[in-house]
């Protein structure tokens, strides 16, 4: 396995990285967007790299999860040794949305499960990755984001919705643009921001 | 070597005595009767055996808890003592079992293996032991300490007349007789300067060889023992034992079983390869790693078995 192919797959890493982490006696709760959420919520059924953490979770709130814990780290990497992984399958290399909140209501929505005592993970919702999908597909150009914003298969109203949020983290004028024709793709062409 | 016991075997390899007891007071632990004659047979040769070099080789723990419990034991039992001393054992120190299937309950224990969280009937040595026949090839590591006294001296030329590896750096002699690099490079110095080592610069490191054909004569020899990297292999052995017998193994999903066997084999590799023993495996990934493992576990018994 050099990449997480399907849900089954996506499962099978996650209660394993619980399973080590039960043996190391940590416990923390994921928050996570992109690819790997897709997979698990049934979104989409293309093959992803890495399970991006956005947040963890504990009792005080959301925590910047850049850089993870040791724990975590060793975990990760020995679940990486064992499906032949690259290293990275899990970072925090979204870490960075948190600095400009995430979509209102986010915790709310999010779809929660459990991998055994020690591990909780928090994908992103639909709605919540249709933010984040059409801020990437904005900022990176056509691609897998784009791919996976039509496999979501947004409506105009939370493409909007989404389209108001990506211009809090890039209130830019060239982001607008391709916002707007990005938008336009989908048949919102009377975008008010 | 002495052990109280019948064999008709005759091994072409020189053994290491204190990696080899490290081994056989670990195995020994399923094996009581052999445990008991190994400790008799340490008490009945102890003049042939380096105590420095078993707390040199003992790896982790419960190599510690076995050596110092042997080495306590042998205390008690020396007939030089007039008085025996008797070790101290910690109140708080939770004591196990030394012997893993024996069901009975240790009713006198021994304060040795007490003080070293270990319970063991108390018992009172034969002293039937026999001493090792020099002759052999097996014991030529007590040949040499014979001819050289035990220390760091006869280790190495042991390991310079037995390996085939030319030219070893002082940290292989060092890794391969079980003294540290200082001892190691004065006795490699003592012998050089008697001028029955010679020396030369690889780089800035030096290598040592020894002239073969003078030993050999010296010693009646038509060809030196043949080496194994003792240390290592039974230093992996000793963790791969306990690993097997660790009754958490059992209880692990088929998943973690899996990586805590692939966490063993990074720890014992380094060790398995330097005595040539493969533990690559090449392109087993995911449900087939299991039995892999347990095919290479087999694999290894036997190969040992066999190279008797």
């Amino acid at each position: 396995m050099n990449n997480i192919a399907n849900r089954e797959a996506a499962e099978e890493v996650l209660t394993a990285l619980g399973e080590q982490l039960a043996t190391l006696r940590e416990s923390y709760e994921l928050v996570v967007v992109g690819g790997s959420g897709l997979l698990v919520l049934g979104a989409i059924e293309r093959a992803t790299r890495d399970v991006d953490v956005v947040a963890l979770r504990s009792d005080a709130g959301l925590e910047n999860p850049d850089p993870l814990p040791k724990p975590l780290r060793q975990a990760r990497d020995r679940v990486a040794r064992d499906f032949s992984l690259p290293q990275t399958w899990l970072n925090a290399g979204p870490a960075s949305l948190l600095d400009f909140q995430l979509p209102t209501g986010f915790l709310d929505r999010v779809e929660s499960h459990s991998y055994g005592e020690h591990l909780t993970v928090h994908f992103a919702s639909r709605l919540d990755q249709i933010h984040f999908k059409l801020y990437a597909a904005v900022d990176a150009g056509p691609g897998k984001h784009s791919q996976d914003l039509e496999a979501l298969t947004p409506t105009a109203e939370e493409l909007l919705q989404a389209a108001q949020w990506t211009r809090t983290h890039d209130p830019s004028p060239g982001f607008e643009e391709v916002l707007r024709r990005v938008l336009a793709h989908y048949g919102v062409d009377d975008a008010d921001f | 070597m002495g052990v109280l016991a019948s064999s008709s075997h005759r091994d072409e390899w020189a053994a290491d005595p204190e990696a080899l007891l490290l081994l056989t007071l670990e195995v020994g632990r399923e094996e009581p009767r052999l445990f008991d004659e190994v400790l008799d047979w340490l008490l009945v040769n102890e003049r042939l055996v380096s105590l420095q070099r078993l707390r040199n080789l003992a790896a982790d723990e419960s190599d510690r808890a076995l050596m110092n419990s042997a080495t306590e034991w042998l205390a008690q039992w020396r007939r030089k003592s007039s008085t025996r001393p008797s070790p101290k054992t910690d109140p708080d120190l939770e004591a196990a079992p030394l012997f893993l299937n024996e069901g009975l309950p240790v009713q006198r224990p021994d304060p040795a293996f007490l003080a070293n969280g270990l319970l063991k009937s108390w018992m009172e040595p034969t002293r039937r032991s026999g001493h090792p026949d020099l002759a052999q090839p097996v014991n030529f590591a007590f040949r040499m300490r014979s001819l050289l006294g035990v220390g760091a001296r006869a280790e190495v030329v042991r390991v310079l007349l037995t390996s085939d590896e030319p030219g070893m750096s002082l940290q292989a002699i060092a890794a391969a007789s079980g003294f540290a690099k200082r001892n190691v490079q004065e006795a490699a110095a003592s012998l050089r300067a008697a001028g029955t080592v010679t020396s030369w610069n690889l780089g800035n490191e030096q290598r040592f060889d020894l002239p073969r054909e003078p030993w050999l004569h010296l010693l009646s020899l038509e060809q030196p023992p043949t080496y194994k990297s003792w240390p290592q292999l039974f230093r992996g052995l000793r963790v791969l034992l306990r690993w097997l017998r660790d009754p958490e193994i059992e209880t692990l999903s088929e998943y973690m079983g899996a990586s805590r066997s692939r966490t063993l084999l990074e720890q014992i590799s380094e060790d398995f390869l330097a005595a040539g023993v493969s533990v690559e495996p090449l392109g087993v990934t995911g449900e087939l790693y299991p039995l892999w493992f347990e095919t290479w576990v087999r694999g290894l018994g036997e190969s040992l078995a066999a190279s008797r």
